[in-house]
C-alpha cells in the first residue's frame, strides 16, 4: 500500500504539466484518469468513435436547461486532445477584471509573463501563414476588412501539420495522428512518465477522503465498476472545472447545506461550484452560391481582435465542425434537412464567442454527478445577438446567398467552480493554489478562473500550472 | 442485429425516428438503407445511463407510431426556442438526443458490411484529405488453429477465451438471452439442413435425429429463454444475526472459460446445449467435438449467423488422445465431459492436478426395472426403444432389464417377438456401424491386453 508523495486527478492539461517539474525533482506521483489512453495511432478513426471515447457522456453532456451543450473531454491528454490548440496570453482587460474579482495581486501580464515564458518553451507553437487559409477563412478575412473591423491570425500550439502536403486538419479534434498538435501526451506527459510518474488510465476518482495523520485517500472507480484506492500525502486536483468542483462536492468539501449554517454545525463550506464560466459559442452558417469546402486545409486561421468586440463581451473566429455536428445545429429534418447537408461544400461558418458575465454553478444529482447550471442570461444573450449580427453583416457582405444560425450553443472552455481569492467566503483555492484551510490539496487548472476572460484558456492554464508547481516544489523542498 | 443497450422494438423504433429524420434524395442514401444502426452500441456504451434509459423509451414509443406521427413529433420538439423552463428543456433534450443518436452513425459515414450504395460522404462533399501515414507495425495476431491442432497450439485458443471473458459477462444474462433466441431462430429455420449434416456424420435414422437432436435442442433453448434470468438473478437472503443491518444477498458469476468435450451419439444436442448452458451464465466456450462426428463448421456456422462474435465460442477439431491433456493442462475454468468412464476418469485425473471443478456425464450400464402390475405390450415397447433407440448409443439407455419373475415369460415372449420384428440396419455403409466397429476393436485389443 505505496503512500505516493502526490496524487494527481486528472490528466488533462494542469496535472502534466505539474507532474513534470515534481517527477523531474524526484517526487513519487501517482496519476489517475478517468479516460483511456490513445497513441498516435490508436486514435479513434471517425467520429462516432471519437464522441463515444473521447468525452464524457459520449459528447451528449447538457446543462439543465439544455441550450448549451458541453464538450467535456474523457481521455488522457483531456483537453489537448479534442481542442484547437489555439494558444494566447490574456491581455490586460483579462487581467484585470480577474484582479477586481480575485483580490490577487499577481493576477497582471507583468508579473504572469516569466510564467507564460515558461509553457511556451514546452510546447511548438506556430501561426497559420495567409497562404494556407481556404475560402473560409478569405470570407472571414474579407467581411472583415469590408466592415472595418480588425482580425489577426490564429496562434496554434502545433509542430507541423503539413499543410503544404494539402492535409485537412479538421481530424485533429479526434486526436492528432501526426504527432504535430502540442497535446500533453506528447509534451509534457511524456516527459513526467519518463521521470517515473505512474498514469493509471480508465480511473474515475469519486471521492477524497483525509485522514489525521496527513495522508489523503483517493476512492475510484475502475472500467469494470469496482473501487480502487491510492493513498498520498498530497493532492493536486486537475480534473476541470466540472471534474474538479464534482469531487470536492462528492467528498463533502462543498458550501455546507443551509440547516447546518443555521445551526452554526462545523467549518464553513466552500463555494464549490460556483462561479461557472463557459464562454458560450454559436456557430452561423452563410449557404453560398460558389463552393467553400471550409472541411479543407487549416480550418482555423483567424480570430477577431478589435477593441470594440472586446469592449462588447464577444469574439468571432472563423470555424468549422464535422457533418454529425452540423447536422444538430441545422433547423428542420427530412427532404429539407439533406438539402441543406448536400450543400455542405457551399457553406461558410463563423462562430460568437461570448465572454459571460453571469456565472452558473455545478451542483450533484441523486447520483453523484454533476448537473451544470448555465442559464444564459439577458446580458449574455445580447452579447450573443451582437456579435451574431455582425456574422450576418459578414456574411452578406460577401454574397451569402442565405445564413443560418445554429440551433444550441456549446461550451468547450470550462471555467470556474474553484475560484482562486483571498477570501474563503468568496474562492475556494488561495494564492498559493491550495485549497482555503487544508495545505496539501493544490489546484491549478481552469477551474481556479475567477470569470470569464474571453480569451482561449489553454495557455494560461499552462502558465498557471507552471507557477503552481513552483509554488509547491519551495514548500516541499 | 443484436445490440447490448438496445432491445429489438427500441431498434426498430430508432430505425423509423432515422426514416423520417433522413429520408433520403436522390443524392443521399436513406438511413435505413445504409445500415449504419448497425454501429449503435459502440456509440451508447458512451452515454450516461439515464440518457440511455430516455432513448430506449423514446425508441419503443417510435416502434408503435407511424411515421407521420413521428414526424409531428419532431416538428413539436422544435418548437423549444419558444417554450419557456423545464418545458423547453425537455424538448431541447429530446430533439438533441435524438438527433445526436440518429446522425452520428449516419454521418460518420458508418454502414453495414455489405452496403453498396453511395455513401453519406460522398453526398454531402466531404472529402478532408489526409496525407499518409507510414504503416504502423501493428503487433501481429497470433494465430488459431482450430482445425486439427497440436498440443503446443493450445494455449492460443485459451489467451482467446481470456480475453473476450469481460465482454461476455458486460452483456449480461439478458443481453446473452438475445443471441439464445437469434440462435434457436436460426436452428429452427435450417432444421433439415442440419439434419443432413447429422445423419451424413452418425449415420443415424432421420428420425431419432429430429427428434432428439432437434426437438431436445429446441426445447432446451426454450427453457433458457424462459427460465435463465429468473434462475441467474440475485437472490435476497437473511443476514445472520451476528451482522445485523447489513444486507445479504447470493449473486452467480461465470466461471471464465469452460471446456466442452462431447461424444459421438447425439453430436448436434451435445454441442449446442452444453454451449449454450456455459455461455448464458457468462462464460466464454473451448469446444471439442468427437473426432468421429465432428459435425465439420455446422456450429460455428449457426453461431456466427445468429450473431455471436468470434472467440465467444471456439470449435477444435481433433482427437483426444493428441491435444486432451493439453485442453486441461490449458486450465479452463471448469470442464464438463460427456463421455466413457474410462476417459472421465483420465480427465478427472489430470484437472485435479491443476484443481480444475469438472463434471461428468458417463455411459453406464443403466438397468430398467419391471415390475409385475405393468402393462405388458407398453413395457415391452419401452424396453425396446429405451434399448435401440440411436441404435443403443444413448447415455441412458436400457442395457439391463430387471424383471419380476411372475411376468417374467410373458415379458420375454413378447420381448423376443417385437424384435425379431424391428427392421435391420438402414444402410449398409452406416456410421454407426463404422463406430460400433471401432469400439469394438478397442474392447477386442483391451481384452487381449488383460489376458
Amino acid at each position: 500500500m505505496k503512500v505516493y508523495d502526490f496524487l494527481f486527478v486528472g490528466a488533462g492539461i494542469s496535472g502534466p504539466f505539474i507532474a513534470k517539474e515534481l517527477c523531474g525533482a524526484g517526487a513519487q506521483c501517482l496519476m489517475v484518469e478517468a479516460g483511456r489512453l490513445y497513441h498516435r495511432h490508436t486514435y479513434p478513426r471517425n467520429s462516432l468513435d471519437g464522441n463515444a471515447n473521447l468525452y464524457w457522456a459520449g459528447g451528449m453532456e447538457l446543462g439543465a436547461d439544455a441550450k448549451i451543450a458541453f464538450l467535456r473531454p474523457k481521455v488522457v491528454g483531456g483537453g489537448s486532445i479534442v481542442n484547437q490548440a489555439l494558444v494566447d496570453r490574456f491581455d490586460a482587460e483579462a487581467w484585470a477584471g480577474w484582479q477586481a474579482a480575485s483580490g490577487v495581486d499577481w493576477f497582471n501580464a507583468q508579473d504572469m509573463a516569466p510564467w507564460y515564458d515558461a509553457a511556451e518553451s514546452e510546447i511548438e507553437i506556430r501561426e497559420i501563414p495567409p497562404a494556407f487559409s481556404n475560402e473560409n477563412a478569405r470570407i472571414f478575412d474579407q467581411g472583415f476588412k469590408a466592415l472595418g473591423f480588425s482580425n489577426a491570425p490564429l496562434r496554434r500550439a502545433q509542430a507541423d501539420c503539413r499543410l503544404e502536403e494539402g492535409n485537412c486538419c479538421i481530424e485533429c479534434l479526434n486526436g492528432c495522428r501526426l504527432g504535430s498538435k502540442q497535446s500533453t501526451p506528447e509534451t509534457v506527459l511524456k516527459t513526467a512518465l519518463e521521470n517515473g510518474l505512474t498514469l493509471v488510465p480508465r480511473v474515475e476518482a469519486r471521492e477524497i477522503r483525509f485522514h489525521r495523520d496527513g495522508r489523503v485517500e483517493l476512492r475510484g472507480r475502475d472500467a469494470r465498476g469496482g473501487l480502487t484506492v491510492h493513498w498520498g500525502r498530497n493532492l493536486v486536483l486537475g480534473a476541470g472545472s466540472v471534474g474538479n468542483s464534482a469531487l470536492l462536492l462528492r467528498s463533502g468539501l462543498g458550501p455546507k447545506p443551509l440547516w447546518k449554517r443555521l445551526l452554526g454545525r462545523g467549518e464553513a463550506g466552500l463555494p464549490v461550484g460556483r462561479g461557472f464560466y463557459c464562454h458560450p459559442q454559436f456557430m452561423s452558417f452563410g449557404i453560398y452560391d460558389r463552393p467553400i469546402k471550409s472541411h479543407m486545409g487549416a480550418f482555423q486561421a483567424f480570430k477577431s481582435d478589435d477593441t470594440g468586440f472586446r469592449r462588447q463581451g464577444f469574439k468571432l473566429e472563423n470555424v468549422y465542425a464535422g457533418p454529425e455536428g452540423i447536422a444538430v445545429l441545422l433547423p428542420g429534418f427530412g427532404k429539407r434537412h439533406h438539402k441543406y447537408m448536400e450543400k455542405l461544400d457551399h457553406f461558410a461558418c463563423m462562430e460568437v464567442c461570448t465572454r459571460d458575465a453571469k456565472p452558473g454553478k455545478i451542483t450533484l444529482d441523486g447520483r453523484g454527478e454533476p448537473c451544470i447550471h448555465k442559464p444564459l442570461r439577458r446580458d449574455d444573450r445580447a452579447r450573443y445577438l451582437k456579435g451574431r449580427a455582425i456574422i450576418t453583416e459578414i456574411f452578406k457582405t460577401t454574397g451569402a446567398r442565405e445564413i443560418i444560425h445554429g440551433r444550441f450553443g456549446i461550451g468547450l472552455h470550462l471555467m470556474g467552480g474553484c475560484a482562486m481569492g483571498t477570501d474563503p467566503a468568496q474562492s475556494v483555492v488561495d494564492l498559493e493554489f491550495r485549497l482555503h484551510g487544508r495545505d496539501n490539496v493544490f489546484i491549478a487548472d481552469s477551474s481556479i478562473f475567477p470569470n470569464a476572460p474571453g480569451i482561449n484558456p489553454s495557455l494560461t492554464i499552462m502558465a498557471l500550472s507552471k507557477r503552481a508547481a513552483q509554488s509547491i516544489l519551495r514548500r516541499h523542498s | 442485429m443484436i445490440s447490448r443497450y438496445f432491445s429489438s422494438a427500441q431498434l426498430r423504433g430508432m430505425s423509423r425516428a432515422g426514416q423520417v429524420l433522413l429520408p433520403g434524395s436522390s443524392n443521399s442514401p436513406a438511413f435505413t438503407e445504409t445500415g449504419c444502426i448497425a454501429h449503435v452500441d459502440r456509440m451508447a456504451q458512451g452515454f450516461r445511463n439515464r440518457d440511455r434509459a430516455g432513448l430506449c423509451l423514446v425508441f419503443s414509443l417510435f416502434a408503435r407510431l407511424p411515421r407521420p406521427f413521428i414526424a409531428l413529433i419532431f416538428w413539436i420538439l422544435s418548437l423549444h426556442p419558444r417554450l419557456p423552463g423545464p418545458l423547453g428543456a425537455g424538448l431541447r433534450m429530446a430533439e438533441l438526443g435524438i438527433k445526436g443518436a440518429v446522425f452520428s452513425p449516419y454521418y460518420a459515414n458508418l454502414t453495414a458490411p455489405d452496403y453498396q450504395g453511395p455513401s453519406v460522404h460522398g453526398a454531402i462533399g466531404w472529402n478532408p484529405k489526409f496525407v499518409t501515414l507510414p504503416p504502423v507495425a501493428a503487433p501481429p495476431e497470433p494465430s488459431v488453429i482450430l482445425d486439427r491442432p497440436g498440443p503446443e497450439d493450445i494455449p492460443a485458443i485459451y489467451s482467446r477465451a481470456r480475453a473476450v471473458e469481460s465482454e461476455i459477462r458486460d452483456w449480461g444474462t439478458d443481453g446473452r438471452v438475445k443471441f439464445i433466441s437469434a440462435l434457436k431462430a436460426g436452428i429452427l429455420d435450417r432444421r433439415e439442413e442440419i439434419l443432413d449434416v447429422v445423419q451424413a456424420d452418425t449415420g443415424k435414422s432421420r428420425l431419432d435425429a429430429l427428434t432428439a437432436e432437434i426437438f431436445g435442442t429446441l426445447d432446451w433453448l426454450t427453457y433458457l429463454e424462459k427460465q435463465a434470468v429468473k434462475s441467474l438473478a440475485d437472490q435476497r437472503v437473511p443476514t445472520p444475526f451476528a451482522l445485523m443491518g447489513k444486507k445479504s444477498r447470493v449473486y452467480f458469476e461465470p466461471l471464465g472459460t469452460v471446456l466442452l468435450i462431447s461424444p459421438w451419439n447425439y453430436p448436434f444436442y451435445q454441442a449446442i446445449v452444453p454451449i449454450t448452458q456455459a455461455f448464458v451464465c457468462g462464460n466464454a466456450v473451448v469446444f471439442k467435438p468427437s473426432t468421429e462426428t465432428p459435425l465439420k463448421g455446422l456450429v460455428e456456422d449457426l453461431l456466427t449467423r445468429a450473431g455471436f462474435p468470434r472467440d465467444w465460442v471456439q470449435v477444435v477439431y481433433g482427437s483426444g488422445g493428441r491435444i486432451g491433456d493439453a485442453l486441461v493442462d490449458g486450465r479452463p475454468d471448469k470442464i464438463f465431459l460427456i463421455g466413457s468412464p474410462h476417459v472421465g476418469r483420465h480427465i478427472m485425473e489430470r484437472a485435479a492436478r491443476h484443481l480444475i471443478p469438472v463434471e461428468l456425464e458417463l455411459g453406464g450400464k443403466d438397468p430398467m426395472v419391471v415390475f409385475d402390475d405393468v402393462d405388458i405390450p407398453r413395457a415391452v415397447s419401452g424396453a425396446l426403444w429405451g434399448t435401440f433407440t440411436t441404435t443403443g448409443q444413448s447415455c441412458t439407455s436400457v442395457e439391463r432389464p430387471f424383471v419380476q419373475e411372475g411376468i417374467y415369460d410373458a415379458f420375454r415372449a413378447r420381448l423376443q417377438q417385437l424384435l425379431l420384428q424391428l427392421p435391420p440396419v438402414q444402410r449398409a455403409d452406416a456410421r454407426f456401424h463404422q463406430v460400433e466397429h471401432d469400439v469394438l476393436q478397442t474392447l477386442k485389443q483391451r481384452l487381449e491386453a488383460l489376458e
